[in-house]
């Protein structure tokens, strides 16, 4: 049930999602793998909506090349550990939500134990290899897994439920080799605001999610697109698994 | 028969449109399709290796599904296919 300070806080959003939908949203446990860019964004976002715990993780520290898009990070947080200063202010920003952190670098060998309890994954990733260990984690879970990724003035996401729509590794059978890409800060809002659109109508279960479609931004053109995505039963993280 | 080619992310900005239907000979694969794409040797090197093989950071989906998972160059095309091509994105 909602506390009176709750009805308040969310009257704005209760037209649409209702007291049950708003209650769903309090029982909620999101995983955000990363507090960078498309973490700042999503976590911010998960705050005011009133998701009841988020559990954030990286090791990461605030350094000053990073304030061009990492919005949950100010001059003053230069050297402080980012899930101490991130914890922080989503704190502020809506006590009624639990923030946990962990400092771990998130790999295959640990992802499952990290995820835990939490019911869906967000991927604010910044490199393939992570995010192939979260996509093998959401599918032998069996929860939805929210993917993102951003360069330049482009970005990219899609909304992965496993046994029903293609995984990551069916639309990146292979990886990009690495180095980091230059990311103008708008984008990661962008992209970060349609994962967190996307967690909110899934756990509310509202309005059509992008399953199967990889929604495309082109922050130059000031387009959107979508590229048509199916399952792929050669998919060597995917193929396997029972249609759901 | 005739495929329809869309372009995302700098791929939009290399080949200068969003969409391009393209006139291929029947059982044409992904190979001839890149093959009529491409005018230029400085554009074949832009999408292939040494080795001939598609670029890693190339993605091309037909009908939503990686070539790479298909037979990647070797993969068939049929009459009203659709093909996208774009850069994988991986930063957060």
């Amino acid at each position: 049930m909602l506390n009176e300070d709750e009805l308040t806080r969310y009257k704005r959003q209760l037209a649409i999602f209702g007291e049950e939908g708003q209650a769903k949203l309090k029982k909620a446990r999101v995983f955000i793998a990363g507090a960078g860019g498309l973490g700042s964004v999503t976590a911010t976002y998960l705050t005011v909506a009133g998701i009841g715990k988020l559990r954030v993780v990286d090791n990461d520290v605030v350094a000053l090349d990073n304030l061009n898009r990492q919005i949950l990070y100010w001059d003053g947080d230069i050297g402080r550990e980012k899930l101490k200063s991130a914890a922080e202010k989503l704190r502020r920003m809506n006590a009624e939500v639990t923030v946990e952190t962990v400092s771990e670098r998130i790999d295959h060998s640990n992802i499952d134990d990290l995820v835990s309890d939490c019911g869906l994954i967000v991927d604010a990733m910044d490199n393939f290899p992570a995010r192939y260990a979260l996509n093998r984690s959401a599918l032998s879970k069996r929860i939805p897994f929210f993917h993102g990724a951003v360069h330049g003035f482009y970005g990219q996401a899609t909304t992965i439920i496993p046994g029903k729509t293609s995984c990551l590794r069916c639309i990146f059978p292979e990886g990009p080799a690495t180095a980091a890409p230059p990311v103008v800060g708008v984008t990661p809002g962008v992209i970060g605001c349609i994962q967190a659109t996307e967690v909110l109508k899934y756990i509310v279960g509202m309005g059509q999610l992008l399953e199967n479609r990889l929604l495309m931004w082109d922050g130059l053109g000031g387009r959107m697109d979508e590229v048509p995505l199916q399952r792929n039963s050669e998919c060597k993280d995917c193929g396997d698994l029972e249609v759901g | 028969m005739r495929v329809k080619v869309k372009f995302f992310a700098a791929f939009r900005e290399r080949f200068g449109v969003s969409e391009k239907e393209i006139e291929l000979n029947s059982k044409a694969s992904v190979r001839d399709l890149l093959d009529a794409l491409c005018d230029s040797n400085k554009c074949r090197q832009e999408l292939f290796d040494d080795t001939g093989r598609i670029k890693r950071d190339v993605k091309m989906l037909r009908k939503g599904k990686h070539i790479q998972l298909l037979d990647e160059l070797d993969s068939e095309l049929e009459d009203g296919d659709l093909i996208s091509m774009f850069p994988p994105m991986f930063g957060g």
